[in-house]
Order: C-alpha cells, then structure tokens, then sequence
C-alpha cells in the first residue's frame, strides 16, 4: 500500500470516530483536493454550573502532513465575527485555538480528529458561546501579539521574568540543547535538571524557525520597553548573530538605540 | 442476500456518486464557449481556414455525457474536439492539415502560450480548468455520414473516425430509458419537453460508464494496462438492456462484459469493433499484449466483489467505508451526505466533557 493511501486510510478511521460522536460532520475534499471535514458541530457543555447547548457550521482543512499538525479551522455562517477580539485570524478567517505551540502541545497528546474537534475546537466554540452568555471567556485569554505568546510560556515555563522566556526560547531557536549548561531562568541549576525536560518535550512541537519567529516578535516587543538587561545581547539567538556576520544585507533586527 | 430497501438506496447513493463525478454545469458550459470561441478564430475572415468551412465539435465522453471527474482534484478535465475542415484527401497531406490548423491556433497570442502539439491532436492547456484536445480531420468522402479522416504523426495512412456516428450509436443503445428520463426531467422542471437539453439528461447506462471509469481510475492509478475508455464505452453499451435502475443496470453491465468469448472472432482474436466502422478494432492492442485482456478481467473482477462486500454493509457508515477507498473519499462522502437530509432526524447535542488543560485563545 503507497503511503497515500495509508495517509487516506488514516484521516477516514480518525474521521470515522469523530462521526460517531459528532454525527453531522462529513468528510469531503476541497477544490484543491485537500481533505476537509465540514458540517455541523454541536454540543452541550457545562463550566463553573453553568451548561451551554449550542451548535456551529465548521470546516475544518486537514494539513498535507496530518497527523504530525492538527488541521486549522474556520466557522463558516459567520457567527463569530472575523476579528482579533474574537481570536479569529482576520486574514484568512481560522480560530485561533491559542498560542501556537499551545495548539500544537494539545493536539500532540492524542493526534486524532476527535481530540482535536472536543478538546480544541468545541472548547473555543463553547468559551464563544459562555462569553456572549455571560460577558466573560471561561478559560481565560491571552493578550494580542507577541506579549500573548510571552504570557503563555511564562505560565509554561512557571517564570516571572519576561526575559527569561527569551533566554529558553533562544535555546530552541538555536536547536542548541546542552543538559549540562546552566539554565537561562537563573535557577542555579544545570539546564537538565531544571527546564530540560520541558524544553525536550517542546521542541518536538514545531521547528527551530517557528521558535525563532516566536523569539524575535517576543525580542522586539521587550526591546521598546525599560527592564532590559545589561547583557541583552546574549539573548540574541546565534542564528541571527550569524546572519548579520554573514551578510551585510538588511539585518533582521534593528541596531539598538541604547545610550542615545 | 439484501432487502430491496437496501437495492433501493444502493442505487440512490451510486446515483449521487455519480452525479459528483459529472462536470459541473458551470465548467461544462465554460467549456463550450471556449471551443466556439476557437471555432470562430479558426473561421474568421482574415483566417487562411476560413474558405474551408472550419467547424468544431466535442466528441468522446464530453459528446457522450459520460466525462468523469479527475481523480487527482488538481487534474484538468480532458475534452475532445474535432476541427473539421472541408478538404479533399487529395488536396492535402496528414502533415499540411495538421500544421495548417496549429499555425492559425498559434497566430493567437492567447492559444500561442496555452498551445502543445502531441501525436494525433492540438491540446490547448486552460490552466486548472481543462485540456482541450483539437483533432485535425477531414471528411471521408469514400464513406460520408460523417466519417471523417484523421492524421496521426506516427503513420502513414489517414486515419479513421466517426465520432459523431458512435455518438448516435450510443444514444440509441439507450434511447428507450433516455425518452422516458427526459420526460421525468422536463415535467420536475415544469418545462416542455423539447426545452430540455439532453445534456441534462443522464440514462443508467450513462451513469454505469462513469462508475466503471471512475473506479479504473482509482484501481489503476500509477499502473499499467489501464483498459481505454472507448472499449468500457462499447462493451457497456452492448451489454446494457435499457434497464431503469442504475443498480440493476450496473450489475447486468458488469456481467456482460466480463465474457471475453463473446468478443473474440473466427481466429480467436479479440475483436471490438468500432459499431460505425467494423475496419476498425478498439482491441487492437489486446491482441499485441495479453496483460490488457488479464488486467481488464481481473479489474472487473475487483469491481464486482467490492460493489458485492459495499451493498451488503447494513448501514451508511459501512457502504462510505467499503466505496471511499474504491471510488474516492470525496466523492462519496458528499454521495452519502447528500441522502442525509432525507432521514428525518432529531439533532443531537452530544454532552461534551473535557480532559486536557485549556488553552488560552490568542490572536495574532
């Protein structure tokens, strides 16, 4: 059997034991020949005594490389208006599930469609539908932007300072692991009895450059704020040290104003 | 064994499959304005064709209503036509017409772009939408009735072909159901009946032939000795008995073909020949490479056994799993959807209970 055909095989079984809880949800292709599963998605939901029955149009794109992401997803009769409050992507209208390794950490405890659709997709409908019932989101938010991101692997990671999520992050967008250094979260322990772990499990999630998008939003939004420290040229990620030595092309980050 | 319950909405479902695997409306009159569009470049005054009457016209499966969606969603349908000029075969060569009819596409700068030469046609390339394939004729005048005379790069003798009479052949293997759907057609639509296209009319007959190609060409996709449309065609038309239901038609169909003696001829050779010209032998090829025959036999074989295991499955969900893999998730996924609404059925709202730790939504 190709491999496609086994990939195939695979999205129909995981369609299947989604079916068989979500009954109105077909699998389809779309016009680009992409798997898709659209349809009705309904549930009934309770939080803090509090039960929501409710039900939303989805289409959910299933990646070339499923199971390895989870698919993106889109409410489609407009119910959820098209904006960040709503933590829709207002570019191409898919739900913002959350943070996005949070997404992908979620999706990688199980890897199949009714995971996704329950834990991730209908726990975003149901926190729509309880805000608009009772003004506020179940689960909590994030802030907008790169801060969202550093608030999320703050509480990840269990730190306080903002800088010290970059100097975790830099390690994972460095792809430069080494258990026996000194963790950046100024713990006084070795990296591999503190954050290693953690930073191991992560890595898995999403690429290096993924990582290093996430460091330098997250580097740019500290950068314009007063709590840097001395040494914040250390928390620069080698690749881009490199990338400047390499080519004298535009740098990807702006030259410090410090000092003027 | 099944009930006729089963036999009923087996049918039903290979009806929605099949209606998925047609072109859509849209793109099929998309592609009718496009190739009367080539006909009127090829036709205008200042064109050197323009003294010999050119004409175009679909022939094969798109004349035939029996096109099938491509199995790879990226592919472009193919659609045949026939450039006709009004030439003598003595006035001209293979090699002149051919050249004649390309050197008038190319002093277009649109087709210029889109246009490729192969063996006996022009394909002009509609990017994601279709291939046209124009095949440069002639008339027969030794024949008439519209036979007509081809080229082909690779021999020497013009060619024959007559579409346009296969064409009628085929509509007559099937004319009684045709009449009768035609009128079922115009009476839902609340029309008369000569106001009906008969491009909207789809007969079982039409119906089995695109579900036999369709699961050819999920069975043989990447593989060889993949059996040409216009043998399916034929034999299908032979073997069809103007029965009403797909389901029936389908089975009777399947079994017809699969007795090879019935087209072998006094030498033993295998022998389809062309209904409007016996010189010509679809299974030419067969007699050249016994795997054509072996692969035919044992595909219809396959097809058989898995519409056996699919009409036997007791629900919905068991017919999706058994027909997806041989006719194409898509397809029949929306097929069984389709039959959904009809079941008059209490939403459900499953209780929903979380186990992992939420995650925040963000926005970018």
């Amino acid at each position: 059997m190709s491999t496609d055909e086994n990939k195939d095989k695979l999205i129909m079984e995981h369609f299947n034991q989604l079916q068989s809880v979500f009954s109105d949800l077909r699998l389809d292709k779309n016009g680009k020949g992409k798997f898709i599963v659209a349809g009705n998605l309904s549930f009934t939901c309770s939080h803090d005594g509090k039960t929501i029955k409710d039900d939303y149009d989805i289409e959910m794109l299933i990646p070339d490389d499923y199971p390895q992401r989870p698919p993106t997803v889109k409410e489609t009769a407009s119910r959820i208006p098209r904006d960040k409050d709503n933590h829709v992507y207002p570019s191409d209208g898919t739900l913002c599930l959350g943070a996005p390794l949070a997404a992908k950490r979620t999706f990688a405890q199980e890897r199949n469609l009714l995971w996704f659709a329950r834990e991730q997709v209908v726990r975003f409908l149901f926190s729509h539908s309880y805000k608009r019932e009772y003004g506020i989101m179940p689960f909590g938010k994030l802030t907008h932007g790169p801060e969202g991101i550093m608030e999320y692997y703050k509480e990840l990671f269990s730190v306080q300072d903002d800088w010290h999520v970059l100097g975790l992050l830099k390690i994972l967008a460095d792809d430069n692991y080494r258990g026996h250094t000194l963790c950046p979260c100024d713990s006084g322990q070795k990296l591999r009895y503190c954050h290693g772990d953690l930073l191991r499990e992560i890595k898995e999630y999403q690429k290096p450059t993924d990582f290093l998008t996430e460091h330098l939003s997250i580097f740019k939004f500290l950068d314009g704020k007063n709590n840097a420290p001395d040494n914040v040229g250390e928390y620069i990620p080698q690749k881009v040290l490199k990338y400047k030595k390499n080519r004298k092309r535009k740098p990807i980050l702006k030259r410090r104003k410090s000092g003027k | 064994m099944y009930t006729s319950e089963q036999k009923q909405q087996f049918s039903q479902i290979l009806e929605n499959i099949s209606e998925s695997l047609d072109i859509p409306e849209s793109k099929y009159k998309e592609a009718i304005s496009r190739y009367e569009a080539i006909g009127k470049w090829l036709d205008a005054n200042d064109s050197k064709l323009h003294v010999y009457k050119p004409t175009i016209y679909a022939q094969g499966s798109f004349r035939l209503g029996t096109m099938v969606k491509p199995v790879n969603d990226s592919d472009e349908y193919d659609i045949d036509l026939v450039c006709h000029l009004e030439i003598d075969k003595d006035n001209i060569t293979q090699a002149e017409l051919k050249e004649m009819v390309g050197s008038r596409l190319k002093k277009n700068e649109t087709y210029k772009k889109m246009l490729e030469e192969g063996r006996r046609c022009w394909t002009l390339d509609y990017a994601n939408e279709f291939h046209m394939d124009i095949l440069p004729a002639i008339p027969d005048y030794e024949k008439l009735n519209d036979c007509i005379l081809i080229t082909d790069k690779k021999l020497r003798l013009w060619q024959k072909s007559n579409p346009k009479g296969y064409a009628r052949w085929f509509v007559e293997r099937m004319q009684a159901v045709f009449e009768k759907r035609k009128t079922a057609l115009a009476e839902s639509m609340r029309a008369n009946v000569e106001d009906v296209p008969d491009w909207k009319v789809r007969t079982p007959l039409q119906r089995s032939v695109q579900l036999l190609k369709r699961h050819r060409d999920v069975h043989f996709n990447n593989k060889d000795h993949k059996p040409i449309s216009i043998i399916i065609t034929t034999l299908a038309a032979h073997a069809y008995q103007n029965e009403a239901d797909l389901f029936d038609a389908l089975f009777s169909i399947i079994n017809g073909m699969t007795n090879l003696e019935n087209i072998k001829d006094q030498y033993g050779r295998y022998y389809i020949p062309n209904p409007t010209n016996p010189d010509e032998n679809f299974a030419d090829k067969w007699n050249e490479d016994e795997n054509l025959p072996k692969a035919f036999l044992s595909w219809l074989g396959k097809l058989k056994a898995d519409l056996d295991a699919a009409i036997k499955q007791k629900d919905l969900s068991g017919i999706n799993e058994s027909l997806a893999p041989i006719l194409g998730i898509g397809v029949v996924g929306t097929a069984i959807a389709k039959l959904e609404p009809l079941r008059a059925k209490s939403k459900a709202y499953p209780e929903v209970t979380f186990s992992s730790k939420p995650n925040k939504p963000w926005a970018c």
